[in-house]
């Protein structure tokens, strides 16, 4: 069995996630990144998007992050983010909504673009996290 | 006697009625405490990782070219007021906007957010410049209201609208104790974040090397305006919990001392009430008796 490592998800409501783990999948803003143990020290941002966690008995489960910003240590990785969700808690259909309405107000002047693209980025990795299990 | 049975009647009636509804509101507002008393203790773990990896890049960039971090001469002021939306909490709502009050040098040159309804209308009531207002919340916040807030006021801070933030709230110091509190918010004390860093530092080098290899990815103070941000939103929200805590809190007081209160009338009402027909049997009586008397 390979090493595994501390995972740590931090919401501002709660401790998302903290459980020992083999592997995840991030996407950064730089990329999408894995980090196993022993990963070189490293602190990151995190995009909004979905990650994937593998555990020691190769089981996996996926959900969304909603931004934020990772520490990376060789034993421990700790994950700041502003919102984590598993795909049982999200509302297809409202995701759904959402991107709609987020499609339409980045073309109406009348609204915030950079808010209303962080919306549409927001509902469609809902969207991907749930269609993706 | 002068007063009449029925209107005795009537008044312990009434007062009853009264202390149904305040014993209500105590049991609500109790409810309502536990469930903000959870979600205060949930937002800690956040928190603290926050200050941690915020003293660790200021640590390492050792710059304060951060915007938010730099103090400025103090021209214009404003103010974050957390008040609830409702009333009949005692002492609550104005306890924090007596507070802004007394810090406010002058008028003219302080901005006040209201986030509750009762303050701001204190505050409007007083012609005060009132710049935003976030009514509905106060009861249950979450991040996201915090956030609202505090991206306007960053905003207005690095436009230079005012070159200090203050954030008046209540401080939850046990179910039957609340403070009115006011924190300064921006600019960020680089200070304050470091103490808490000296003490994991020694920590960290005992277990490893962790702290000399650390790389970031992008820049330590791209990093920041992730982290500020947050930094700032998350005490908002602390403090939009914390009052909301208070605030049942001082409401369930209150509500407590009210069904005392109506308890200790209706006692009263009812010895009142019982003297008073009792006079009037005893009149009664002796109006038959002396009557019976005369026809002898």
């Amino acid at each position: 069995m390979a090493e595994t490592f501390r995972l740590k998800i931090i919401a501002p409501t709660g401790i998302f996630f903290d459980e020992d783990i083999e592997r995840i999948v991030i996407r950064g803003t730089e990329g999408e990144f894995a980090v196993l143990a022993e990963h070189t020290p490293l602190t990151t941002t995190v995009a909004i998007g979905t990650f994937n966690i593998i555990f020691g008995d190769k089981k996996s489960k996926c959900g969304t992050l909603l931004g934020g910003v990772a520490t990376i240590n060789p034993r421990e990785t700790i994950i700041l983010t502003d919102a984590a969700e598993w795909p049982e808690e999200i509302d297809l259909k409202r995701a759904q909504e959402a991107k709609e309405r987020a499609l339409q107000r980045i073309k109406d002047e009348k609204y915030d673009t950079a808010r209303a693209q962080a919306a549409l980025e927001r509902a469609i990795a809902r969207i991907n996290s749930k269609e993706g299990l | 006697m002068a007063e009449n049975v029925q209107d005795i009647k009537r008044r312990i009636k009434s007062v009853n009625s009264t202390k149904q509804i305040t014993h209500a509101m105590e049991l609500v507002a109790s409810a309502k405490l536990r469930k903000s008393r959870e979600l205060a203790e949930g937002r800690r773990p956040y928190f603290e990782a926050m200050i941690e990896s915020m003293g660790r890049i200021v640590e390492k960039s050792g710059s304060t070219r951060n915007v938010f971090m730099n103090q400025r001469e103090v021209k214009k002021v404003a103010y974050i007021i957390i008040t609830g939306d409702k009333g009949l909490a005692g002492g609550y709502n104005v306890n924090v906007a007596k507070l802004v009050e007394d810090h406010v040098a002058n008028k003219e040159d302080a901005v006040i957010y209201a986030v509750g309804s009762r303050g701001r209308d204190h505050f409007r009531n007083r012609d005060y410049n009132i710049q935003g207002e976030y009514l509905g919340i106060s009861e249950r916040p979450n991040f996201f209201n915090a956030r609202e807030v505090t991206s306007v006021v960053m905003e207005g801070f690095k436009n230079g609208e005012y070159d200090e933030v203050y954030i008046a709230y209540t401080k939850f110091i046990s179910t039957i104790s609340q403070h009115a509190h006011l924190m300064k918010l921006l600019p960020l004390s680089v200070e304050d974040l470091k103490p808490a860093k000296k003490v994991e530092v020694v920590e960290n080098e005992a277990k490893s090397k962790d702290l000399t290899v650390m790389l970031y990815e992008p820049e330590p103070e791209e990093l920041l305006d992730y982290l500020v941000p947050n930094f700032v939103s998350s005490t908002v929200y602390g403090s939009m919990i914390e009052s909301a805590a208070s605030e049942q809190g001082a409401r369930r007081t209150a509500m407590e001392s009210a069904t005392t209160n109506a308890n200790e009338m209706i006692d009263a009402l009812t010895l009142k009430f019982n003297r008073v027909r009792q006079a009037a049997i005893t009149q009664e009586i002796s109006e038959i008796v002396s009557g019976a008397e005369a026809l002898k």
